[in-house]
């Protein structure tokens, strides 16, 4: 066969995805492909989904995994005969795999963008379509379902006409203001392209969209320009206007071109004169209203429509009309085909014949879609955005691979440099027959019916590394060519060029054909081509740069390739739990696995030791879970929970003074609390781990001098902050001790003032010093370091956990006001309550809690920044939404030349949970959101309040005087505090006589 | 007698009895519930609710210095014997259970990866491994310690260590070590050099008092100890890759 060889020319090699909206028919089109090339029989086309290979995604009936098949196609170009292979890609519709349909693209070339007819263009067309052209993936409309105007929707074909016309429009607006929108930004980068046109561009844009202004108007989707094509995939028929031009020009003599350029449009046919002209009104006025058809009307749909009208009875005139159709449209059509008494299958075989799905569409693909060598000459600043480097031997290794690339070079000593976008689990089946699941019926029957495409290529023998390989990596080869046993360097999507970090070696064990769910082994693939390499499980985590160029020389290909900052987007957060704890480690390992298989899933160890689970949506989250239980950690019992949302605590005034006495009554500390400028802890906040590893390292103070550069610049970062806030700042000069939780957070310990009488010093201390003031001599000897140290503790202890609800505390300061020492009350022998450090921390940790109450305590929440772009129409509910999730809008922009707005934002974490899924459901899709985590705020209101004035509790219900199910805060720390088992003032039983009353002899 | 909880109180050798609705003593008493119409069901003190004889004005008189019933009533609630009704004792039940398996939590990590275990899963454990039950008499930490044991045998847990550090001067350093050796858990830094001996350690947070002890003794006040870290956790959460 000649698959093989026909690779070996990339001009003849397509690289296509299917694009559409959920069941916009995708699968259902790839099927008629298939069943073209032998995969399937085509009486299944359309209703096997021969790509959707897992279980639930059979029986949901939704494609979950983008999956890709090879496909060989014979076109003619005048006299000759080329092969071409279509390398497909199937990819899922629902916004919840945005991230599947990003990977298939960045393998892809140019995409079949299906539009419905029925419903016209919806959400998630225009999201695919952008983000294909952003990625300068040409795109082609596939207009599918064309049987439901006539079957559904009853049109007439006048009606269809126009219909179509809607979406076509509908569709090439989001091209058009996408367009508008790079000439912008051309205008805006023209200065800098005119100062050195010979770059590439710094951004990968500027070179590109120069190109694309020239290609504006191909962009645009027409009939006329052979980039729209009309289908339907459950009756496996394509066309596009050029089979009818064909067709036409043979019967009337025409030209074929005009043909083409006519008949889709305000042309219509003048009889008499027999003439085509421009738009009705010049026709004769005498001319009968049913002349005044536009062509495709006349020529095409009418065609159409009459074979769909025929099969609507069986009666012996629709089956006489039928035998006059196919006679004279010269159909090899058996009679029994177009007489059976269904119509569906009686349509399916005439207009199957007539005009076959699969030439229809693969003409097209053919003929527009660039191939490989092409479009990675155009895509190449998107792909491989370096510019020419400045030394003799780095410019050299920059030309030759850029020649690669550009040239899609695949001869013999080219650098072979190929992009993974995603790793595929492997079927279980073809592993180990012996855990063989049942396949669903369907499957089955298209294992039946498949035929094994033969390939040249003998199955390699992988490398006896013994280990079973789970992953199949997902490849897009650029240049150069791959086979088995080849030593590969994976650069991973952190690799910089010239770092030396990011990157490992590999060996490939096996080049493979992807097939939907079974692989094919072949000998070689070569520059242009999609495969499958296995043998890099531990190479690759989701996406890689295969090159066999190594690390010094090498550039790494665009790392947004491999899809945007997929984390940004998972807003579904679930805590996995395991039924025992011994298989904690297990869980973890199939996580591990989950997160390598899925680009858009992010799994975690938080700080408590939950393990987190981060995906896309709810629909997501079900087919994670699936794959968890049913592959990756098979046989773990697991349960999923809400992840614990965790909250911080501060002050919001400066306190009264506290005092701590030991209980021996030796020492007695006065103590108070106050807020630090949010500003300042937040600086703080971020620099935390920072610090913390710069601090954890140096494990006393001559270290810390030893690495002063270091020091030196977080200083200058932390002292900055202070910029504004001089009297905190000169306070912590001559007073600053400590600094918590955990040895650095957000919250500061100041020492006693210079005119207390007790001075004291410790190491910990003057490390902290070191921190933010130049070196102090060590003072240890002079001063009295268990004091000290215990008050440091208690600082540590008290804001580890706080007294609201045992969280952290986050920006308060706490000051050692005066350390009084009575040495008096001190007898001799032991102490009868403990070391006095002891003593020290617990009543320190006391008071502290004390001054913290008294200053007006707050909780603080964290929030999330949510972005959100909506049209006009659901503005009003998504707002609604927002408000009722105390969401807080910061920024609110419309985009220019399209009604989308750009609304930015503040949403509790608390409150983020079925937010995205609440949003999507509010707006019908249109408002999908992105959320981040932002920053800590305090919430205002107090927790402690309870309604005491008259007035207060009219406002509030008398009835309901604890406040419990009206303040918020009060609200959110009980429920932490009940949570973690903590007294919560809490009634057992609201209403004494309301309780059952219970019988005595029950 | 259904739906009435007595509360009960003896003195000169009289009973006094107060009748309370269900579920509502506990609630008065932690002070949650603040409305003692909601809590009396008569506001008079009997000598036996179930038969409804009043007390006596002399006896009240004697027990408590006064004839005043209201007075009376709230010292009956606050210091007399209780029948724990059946929502009652279950709350105080599940708020145990809580707190045992939260301070678990707080203070045991898996001694694999040093991280803790989330709180829902030691209360799994101790719910469906364990089929632990609280015991109404013991305080919550003293039951912690003891289900730890009991967990040591289900799964790997140990108590989360203590790092502390130890400044000691340095002549008397050698003979301190060797005498801590047998309370220390690891050793993870030492520093002889100079007047000082310093050193950091990990140990076991119930050896830090015997500790202190030992350095005060040995040092004879001169050396001191230092908390780096209550509970050495894995900090900061972690990706799975």
């Amino acid at each position: 066969m000649g698959e093989v060889e026909a690779g070996k020319s990339a001009s003849r090699v397509r690289n296509i995805c299917v694009l559409a909206h959920v069941d916009h028919g995708k699968t259902s089109l790839t099927d008629s492909l298939l069943a073209a090339s032998g995969y399937i029989h085509s009486r299944n086309a359309g209703k096997l989904r021969f790509l959707d290979s897992r279980e639930d995604e059979q029986r949901r009936g939704i494609t979950m995994k983008s999956s890709s098949a090879v496909l060989l196609h014979k076109q003619k170009f005048g006299d000759d005969e080329h092969s071409f292979i279509v390398n497909l890609v199937d990819s899922p519709g629902h916004v919840d795999f945005t991230g599947e349909v990003e990977s298939a693209m960045s393998v892809c070339d140019g995409a079949l963008l299906v539009v419905d007819v029925g419903e016209g263009v919806c959400a998630q067309t225009v999201t695919v379509l952008r983000l294909a052209m952003d990625r300068g993936i040409q795109p082609v409309l596939v207009l599918n379902k064309m049987d439901r105007l006539f079957t559904e929707f009853k049109m007439e074909p006048m009606d269809a006409y126009r219909h179509i016309n809607n979406i076509l429009e509908q569709v090439n607006v989001i091209v058009g203001v996408r367009d508008l929108d790079s000439i912008i930004r051309a205008s805006e980068n023209y200065a800098e392209s005119v100062e050195d046109t010979d770059a590439v561009g710094e951004d990968g844009g500027a070179g590109w969209s120069v190109d694309e202004d020239e290609e504006t108007a191909t962009n645009m989707f027409s009939p006329a320009n052979g980039n729209v094509a009309f289908a339907s995939a459950i009756d496996g028929w394509a066309f596009r206007v050029e089979n009818f031009a064909s067709m036409y020009s043979k019967k009337f003599g025409l030209k074929r071109e005009t043909l083409v350029r006519s008949l889709w449009g305000d042309y219509y046919v003048n009889a008499k004169t027999r003439r085509i002209v421009h738009g009705a009104d010049k026709l004769p006025k005498k001319a009968v209203p049913s002349a005044a058809k536009p062509m495709f009307v006349g020529f095409v749909l009418d065609n159409i429509w009459k074979i769909y009208e025929s099969v609507q009875n069986s009666d012996p005139e629709s089956i006489e009309k039928r035998r006059n159709i196919v006679g004279k449209l010269n159909l090899k059509v058996t009679a029994r085909d177009y007489r059976h008494r269904e119509g569906k299958i009686a349509v399916r075989a005439m207009m199957n014949s007539w005009l076959p799905a699969a030439k229809g569409l693969l003409d097209m693909v053919v003929e527009k879609l660039p191939s490989p060598v092409v479009a990675q000459r155009n895509r190449l600043g998107l792909l491989w955005p370096h510019s020419k480097p400045d030394n003799q031997e780095g410019a050299e290794a920059w030309l030759r691979t850029k020649n690669a690339i550009e040239t899609c070079d695949s001869s013999e000593g080219s650098p072979f440099i190929a992009f993974v976008s995603k790793m595929i689990q492997k079927p279980e089946d073809g592993s180990d027959p012996k855990i063989r699941q049942p396949k669903p019926r369907e499957e089955s029957k298209a294992a039946d019916e498949l035929q094994t495409p033969d390939t040249n290529g003998e199955p390699s023998v992988a490398p006896g590394n013994g280990q079973e390989q789970e992953f199949v990596a997902f490849t897009r080869v650029l240049s150069g060519s791959v086979k088995a046993a080849d030593k590969l360097y994976v650069y991973g999507p952190r690799f910089q060029s010239g770092s030396d970090q990011g990157w490992s070696t590999a060996e490939v064990a096996k080049v493979v054909l992807l097939m939907g769910r079974d692989m094919n082994a072949v000998e070689k693939v070569s520059a242009g081509s999609v495969c499958g390499v296995e043998g890099l499980d531990n190479a690759v985590l989701k996406t890689a740069t295969l090159s066999n160029i190594p690390p010094e020389q090498m550039l790494p290909l665009a790392s947004r390739l491999g899809g945007s900052e997929t984390t940004s987007d998972l807003v579904v957060r679930v805590a996995l739990e395991p039924h025992t704890p011994l298989e904690t480690e297990r869980l973890q390992l199939g996580m591990k696995k989950l997160n390598q298989a899925d680009p858009m899933v992010d799994t975690y160890v938080m700080e408590t030791g939950e393990l987190v689970l981060a995906v896309t949506g709810e629909l997501h989250l079900e087919r994670c879970l699936v794959d968890l239980r049913e592959r990756f950690a098979k046989g773990v019992r697991f349960h999923v929970s809400e992840p614990i949302i965790s909250f911080r605590e501060t002050v919001s005034t400066t306190g009264p003074t506290v005092v701590a006495t030991t209980a021996n009554k030796q020492v007695s500390i006065t103590l108070k609390a106050m807020p630090i400028p949010t500003r300042v802890a937040r600086k703080l906040d971020q620099e935390a781990p920072r610090i913390r590893t710069l601090l954890g390292e140096a494990k006393s103070n001559d270290d810390l001098v030893s690495q002063p550069e270091e020091l030196r610049k977080m200083r200058g970062t932390l002292v900055e902050v202070f910029d504004r806030e001089e009297e905190l700042f000169n306070m912590m000069k001559s007073r600053l001790w400590s600094s918590g939780p955990r040895s650095f957070g957000t919250n500061i310990l100041l020492g006693p003032p210079e005119a207390c009488k007790f001075p004291c010093y410790s190491k910990g201390i003057s490390m902290w010093r070191a921190l933010f003031f130049d070196y102090e001599p060590d003072e240890c000897s002079s001063l009295n370091p268990t004091i000290a140290n215990g008050i440091v503790a208690g600082f540590q202890h008290t804001t580890a956990a706080g007294p609201l609800c045992e969280e952290a505390m986050y920006g308060a300061c706490f000051s050692v006001e005066d350390i009084h020492i009575d040495d008096t009350v001190v007898g001799d022998g032991p102490d009868p309550y403990g070391p006095l450090s002891g003593q020290i921390i617990s009543s320190v940790k006391e008071a502290l809690r004390n001054a913290i109450t008294s200053s007006q305590p707050r909780l603080v929440e964290a929030l999330l920044r949510v972005e959100i772009q909506t049209t006009m129409d659901t503005l009003g509910s998504m707002y609604k939404v927002l408000a009722k999730r105390r969401g807080r809008v910061v920024r609110t922009e419309i985009k220019e030349g399209a009604s989308i707005f750009e609304v930015e934002a503040l949403v509790p974490v608390t409150e983020s949970f079925g937010f995205a899924d609440v949003l999507r459901m509010q707006t019908s899709g249109q408002a999908s959101p992105q959320m981040v985590r932002s920053h800590w705020e305090v919430l205002e209101q107090d927790p402690l309040w309870v309604p005491q004035t008259e007035e207060e509790l009219e406002d509030w219900s008398l009835e309901d005087k604890t406040l419990a199910n009206n303040n918020l805060a009060a609200k959110l720390v009980n429920r932490t505090r009940r949570r973690k088992g903590l007294h919560v003032v809490d009634k057992i039983v609201d209403k004494a006589e309301k309780q059952r009353t219970l019988k005595r002899n029950k | 007698m259904t739906n009435v909880a007595v509360v009960r109180l003896k003195r000169k050798g009289k009973r006094f009895e107060v009748a309370c609705y269900k579920n509502k003593v506990v609630s008065w008493r932690s002070g949650s519930e603040k409305d003692l119409d909601e809590v009396l069901q008569v506001e008079n003190v009997f000598s036996n609710v179930s038969k409804g004889i009043v007390a006596n004005k002399k006896d009240l008189v004697a027990a408590f210095g006064t004839e005043d019933v209201q007075k009376v009533i709230l010292v009956i609630l606050e210091k007399g014997e209780l029948q724990v009704s059946e929502k009652e004792r279950q709350h105080h039940s599940d708020k145990t259970y809580q707190e045992i398996a939260s301070i678990i939590a707080d203070k045991c990590v898996d001694p694999k990866t040093q991280r803790p275990y989330p709180v829902t899963m030691i209360e799994r454990v101790m719910r469906e491994t364990l089929h632990y039950t609280v015991l109404p008499n013991r305080s919550a930490k003293q039951q912690a310690l003891d289900v730890v044991k009991q967990l040591k045998e289900h799964m790997e847990i140990q108590r989360a260590l203590m790092r502390i550090n130890l400044t000691a001067p340095s002549k008397s350093g050698k003979q301190l070590k060797e005498s801590m050796s047998s309370l220390i858990t690891e050793y993870e830094n030492e520093n002889f050099s100079g007047r000082f001996y310093e050193a950091t350690f990990l140990i076991d947070p119930g050896r830090f008092r015997e500790i202190d002890e030992l350095v005060k003794q040995a040092t004879k006040g001169q050396g001191s100890i230092e908390i780096v870290n209550i509970a050495v956790i894995q900090e900061a959460q972690e990706r799975l890759e």
